[in-house]
């Protein structure tokens, strides 16, 4: 964590000593303001409350500026932090193999992030500064009585280390339960709202809202049960509060009854500073959980990457499947031939495609196909590092000049399937790569953009395509039928139409539709 | 602010609100009379006061708790029911922007749960405090209640004066925070493409240069908020300063008060101020949460789909008299007559974007056509999509859909020539299908597609493209299955291959807006 804060760590030190001074200095207004009600009653020169007033005031002034400085100091910091830990983030989730696509991946980050930002403005620090200024009530209570050290110790004490302990474990429990209800309210969600037309039909669309709202009820029983949480802490503090109040009238109202106003009004002061550190505190385990998470979870499985392409025997499954999804695939690829993977919906065509892609360091276009909320230039170009020339002219060649270079897009929902494609296809004849990946380039295309995006991938030397679209099959050297995750067929395009077998069945069908 | 609760509710609020603070004055009262004593020396009876004090502090711990319990609960209970009329808006058209739905839910209602569950309440409890505290001063020492009152309004006039400086500007810098943040986010999402292309440096360099401008700007935003804060706290220190020299004054000088009025009086002043702060505060945070609330709204008011437009009709399957459709603002069809009969199999082709799918739809009743009359023969309607998409389920339950028996499950699996492919999975019929991880081919998927239907088969069916996956053998044993169904059962179908159509009884084509008879 704290590497994240290279250059702010002495921000992190004043902060912590002008939020000391300034909890201090409040505590302070308040135990003057008492003494001086009491001392006033026993004709104390009139200069001497002019000047506790004066100081009071002094106090105050003291006390917003420290608090100001300290609110800058801190919030610089993280930023800055928030900052070089998304840096980091990014860089090592680019050398790592992690599928991040679900939407569901993007809310937890989000999640994290939010709560990493509260991180060190929030949980850290606030516990930092407390801690010290129960430190320094402590000491400077002895003046008074050994008693009220003892009763000050014996309050931070429970306030400062057991209740955020023992609440820590219940926090860490509901934010597990609460993280499994989200996941689940996902899943359901998402299916509901891709299966929807199928459950219409069917009519399950009512038991499936049902299942829904059923889920959404857990999480309204786990927010309330969080806020049952707090106001367990906050009574046991206003309790243990009540208790200091009344332990110090009775301990102290013969002995030195002057000071008791004072010793009552600091204590509630005091208190008014720690209960609010007591709730975040106990969730310091579970954040920390989140920023080791984002510091250090990934792990890099990343392959060198080569310019050969061929297979040989690979066998595949996702992890935590029990199916091999890709079965003893051999495929051998030289450079300047041209190869089509055909096959029908779910055979892995795009898991074989996106083995190749991992390998590879050709130009790709992977099936899922990924765009930034920022200018079509910067999309075009990734942020600069593909050289921009003749960007507008390529726009204009894939009918997309309805798209201005500086318009701002946004990655989702903002760009039609056909127009990803070819806003993708530009990005790849930017990038000039002699070798292309491409996972069926041409769907959601009309016939004449189709063509169009053909012939510019015939340009190209080498190439491995996966296409349902057999327009151009007879135009590739090689051609592979997969089904099941198996190669079935595999040969030169000529010699495979030639005789009868899956490419050339397929091949008829393709030509007999209408 | 508007705020969104009953007027009911604001009542009981308001009615707890100020039995939980007449408490806390209550036990402000007993706390400085008794420190009177101890201070004057007076005798009382020290038992009976301190209990007055634990009772009403109790009584202030079990008011105010409950409230807050009470108010949350309230506020959830609110937050679930906005979740539910968000779910009841997901229909057909939500696949299109499914993640605006799912956002909707799970992160911009969340964003507002804050609102419901700690603003309204907070606001409603302060005003109460600040009202009751400044009612009892008035009763224990007017003077110091004038000095409130008076320099009271400095603090939201201070809000009036700065809020409107910062505003626009601390919105926009939210706002910018947003979207570099989403930018973040969408990089991770989209980090393959930056590996891919290799541009991991400059998309590294844009991240820490727009985060490096944001804390310049945002510091320099934030200086102005916390220098307010600075200001604030001057304010109230200032009116404590003068409550106290007012209070030292009258006891030193004029001797007019006593010492429970003067601790009474500093016990309350603090907490005056402090309510007034807690306003300020809170209305930002509201502020910002209205603006999650706008785009929960946004996809609330988004027009729902009419699923209730069709009519019966005994004699034809599906009848449309002057039925138009319309996609969004384009016209796929226009007023047009069509009969589809009871039995036989109806094929529909054209190329496609013709609407074909939407004709499908509109059927189904799942796309209410913009003007004319669309009857069909029975709403119970079996479906057979050109989807491979599949909810976590079993091949057993995907086919029973909760009513046939194992028996009767094999049979069709068997019919359609299923069995064999099935069996050699683990569980066989009770294998999970789990989407993107189905064990099965695509003319295997299309096929357990019809099982399901074709198990216990409506009157109707209606078919995307029911053999496109399929080879010769199986694509000739679905076609000879299908010959079968149409002698009593309607088969509406949208083809795209010639072998079809020699068991198509009628043939449409569709385009150019029209539906048109076809060749035989």
């Amino acid at each position: 964590m704290m590497m994240f804060l290279k250059g702010e760590k002495i921000h992190v030190f004043y902060s912590i000593v002008l939020g000391v001074i300034g909890g201090l200095v409040g505590t302070a207004i308040f135990g003057l303001s008492g003494y001086m009600i009491a001392l006033s009653f026993f004709e104390p020169p009139f200069f001497l409350i002019i000047l506790i007033i004066a100081v009071i005031k002094m106090f105050g002034l003291t006390k917003g500026t420290t608090k100001y400085l300290e609110r800058l100091l801190s919030h610089d910091a993280t930023f800055k932090m928030i900052g070089r830990l998304r840096a980091a983030y990014f860089k090592r989730s680019v050398e790592s193999n992690q599928d991040t696509h679900s939407v569901r991946y993007i809310q937890k980050l989000t999640t994290y992030f939010n709560e990493i930002e509260d991180y060190y403005v929030r949980i850290i620090y606030p516990y930092i500064v407390a801690v010290f200024i129960a430190l320094i009530l402590t000491v400077l209570s002895l003046i008074v009585d050994p008693i009220l050290l003892m009763i000050i110790l014996g309050v931070s004490f429970l306030l400062l280390v057991i209740m955020p302990l023992i609440i820590s474990r219940i926090s860490r429990v509901s934010n597990d339960r609460r993280l499994d209800s989200e996941d689940r309210l996902f899943s359901r969600l998402y299916h509901y709202i891709f299966d929807y037309v199928n459950l219409y039909t069917v009519n399950e669309t009512e038991q499936t809202k049902d299942n829904l709202r059923a889920t959404y009820k857990e999480i309204t029983a786990n927010e309330n049960k969080e806020s049952q949480v707090d106001v367990v802490i906050e009574v046991m503090s206003l309790l243990i509060q009540l208790a200091a109040i009344i332990g110090v009238i009775l301990l102290f109202k013969d002995e030195s009854p002057l000071l008791v106003p004072m010793i009552i009004l600091v204590l509630m002061s005091f208190f008014e500073l720690i209960i609010p550190v007591i709730k975040p505190a106990s969730k310091y385990g579970a954040v920390k959980d989140r920023v080791n998470a984002v510091t250090t979870e990934q792990v890099n499985i990343e392959r060198e990457r080569s310019d050969d392409l061929s297979l040989s025997q690979l066998t595949f499954r996702y992890p935590e499947t029990k199916r091999d999804v890709l079965k003893d695939i051999s495929l051998e690829i030289n450079e300047g031939e041209q190869h089509v993977i055909i096959g029908s919906s779910g055979s892995g065509k795009t898991t074989l495609l996106n083995q190749l892609i991992k390998k590879s360091s050709a130009g790709v276009m992977p099936q899922h196909l990924d765009f930034y909320n920022a200018t079509v230039e910067e999309n075009l170009t990734m942020f600069g590092a593909l050289d921009k020339i003749n960007a507008i002219e390529q726009l204009r060649e894939y009918e997309l000049n309805h798209f201005a270079l500086n318009e701002y897009i946004t990655s989702n929902e903002y760009l039609s399937l056909g127009e990803k494609k070819r806003m993708h296809l530009i990005r790849l004849i930017l990038e000039d790569k002699s070798t292309w990946i491409l996972d069926e380039p041409t769907a959601s295309l009309n016939t004449r953009l189709r063509d169009k995006v053909w012939k510019t991938i015939f340009n190209k030397d080498t190439l491995i395509v996966a296409t349902h679209d057999l327009s151009h099959l007879e135009s590739f050297d090689f051609v592979h039928y997969l089904e099941n995750g198996k190669i079935i067929e595999s040969g030169s395009v000529d010699t495979v139409l030639s005789h009868s077998g899956p490419t050339r069945e397929a091949y008829d069908r393709y030509k007999d539709s209408l | 602010m508007k705020i969104n609760l009953d007027k009911k509710y604001v009542l009981l609020y308001v009615v707890i609100a100020t039995v939980s603070v007449c408490f806390y004055i209550a036990f402000g009262h007993y706390l400085s009379l008794i420190l009177e004593a101890i201070v004057m020396g007076e005798t009382i009876n020290f038992t009976q006061s301190l209990i007055y004090i634990a009772v009403f502090f109790i009584l202030f711990i079990i008011t105010d708790k409950l409230y807050k319990l009470y108010t949350t609960m309230k506020g959830n209970q609110r937050i679930e029911s906005i979740a539910n009329s968000l779910i009841s808006k997901i229909d057909v058209k939500s696949r299109r922007d499914s993640e605006t739905m799912i956002n909707s839910i799970m992160v911009h209602l969340e964003s507002y749960r804050s609102y419901e569950t700690v603003f309204v309440p907070t606001i409603l409890k302060t005003t109460v405090k600040v009202v009751l505290i400044i009612g009892a001063l008035f009763f224990i020492d007017a003077y110091a209640a004038l000095i409130l009152l008076f320099t009271a309004p400095f603090i939201p006039l201070y809000y009036v004066l700065v809020g409107l400086q910062t505003r626009d500007e601390s919105m926009r810098q939210a706002t910018r925070f947003d979207n570099i943040g989403t930018l973040f986010l969408n990089l991770i999402r989209g980090k393959d493409t930056v590996k891919n292309t290799q541009s991991e440096q400059s998309v590294t360099k844009r991240l820490e240069s727009d985060n490096e401008g944001f804390v310049k700007e945002t510091m320099h935003i934030l200086k102005y908020a916390f220098q307010s804060t600075m200001m604030l706290e001057f304010i109230t220190i200032l009116g404590i300063g003068l409550v106290a020299l007012e209070v030292a004054l009258r006891i030193i000088i004029f001797q007019s008060i006593d010492f429970y009025t003067a601790f009474f009086v500093l016990l309350l002043a603090p907490e005056f101020y402090n309510a007034l702060k807690v306003l300020g505060t809170e209305f930002h945070n509201g502020k910002l949460a209205m603006g999650s609330y706008d785009r929960v709204l946004s996809v609330l008011n988004q027009e729902s789909i009419n699923t209730h437009y069709r009519q019966t009709t005994a004699g034809y399957a599906v009848l449309a008299e002057q039925v138009q459709l319309n996609h969004g603002d384009k016209t796929v069809l226009d007023p047009t007559d069509f009969a589809f009969n009871k039995t036989g199999l109806t094929a529909i082709t054209g190329e496609s974007g013709t609407g074909k799918s939407t004709l499908l739809r509109s059927i189904l009743g799942l796309h209410e056509p913009s003007q004319g009359k669309l009857s069909v023969y029975t709403e119970d309607i079996g479906y057979v999509s050109d989807q491979v998409y599949f909810s976590d389920t079993t091949i057993y339950d995907y086919i029973a859909k909760g009513q046939a028996s194992e028996e009767k499950v094999l049979e069709i699996l068997e019919k359609l020539r299923l069995s064999d492919s099935i069996d050699n999975l683990e569980s066989g019929i009770h294998t999970p299908i789990v989407n993107h991880n189905i064990p099965l081919s695509g003319g295997e998927i299309v096929r357990l597609k019809m099982a399901r239907v074709l198990i216990d088969p409506p009157a109707i069916i209606v078919m995307d493209e029911p053999t496109e996956f399929l080879d010769a053998t199986t694509e000739q044993l679905v076609m000879d299955h299908l010959n079968q169904l149409k002698k009593q059962h309607a088969i509406i179908a949208v083809i795209h291959r010639r072998q079809l159509l020699k068991i198509a009884d009628e043939h449409y084509v569709m385009g150019e807006r029209s539906l048109k008879r076809g060749e035989r």
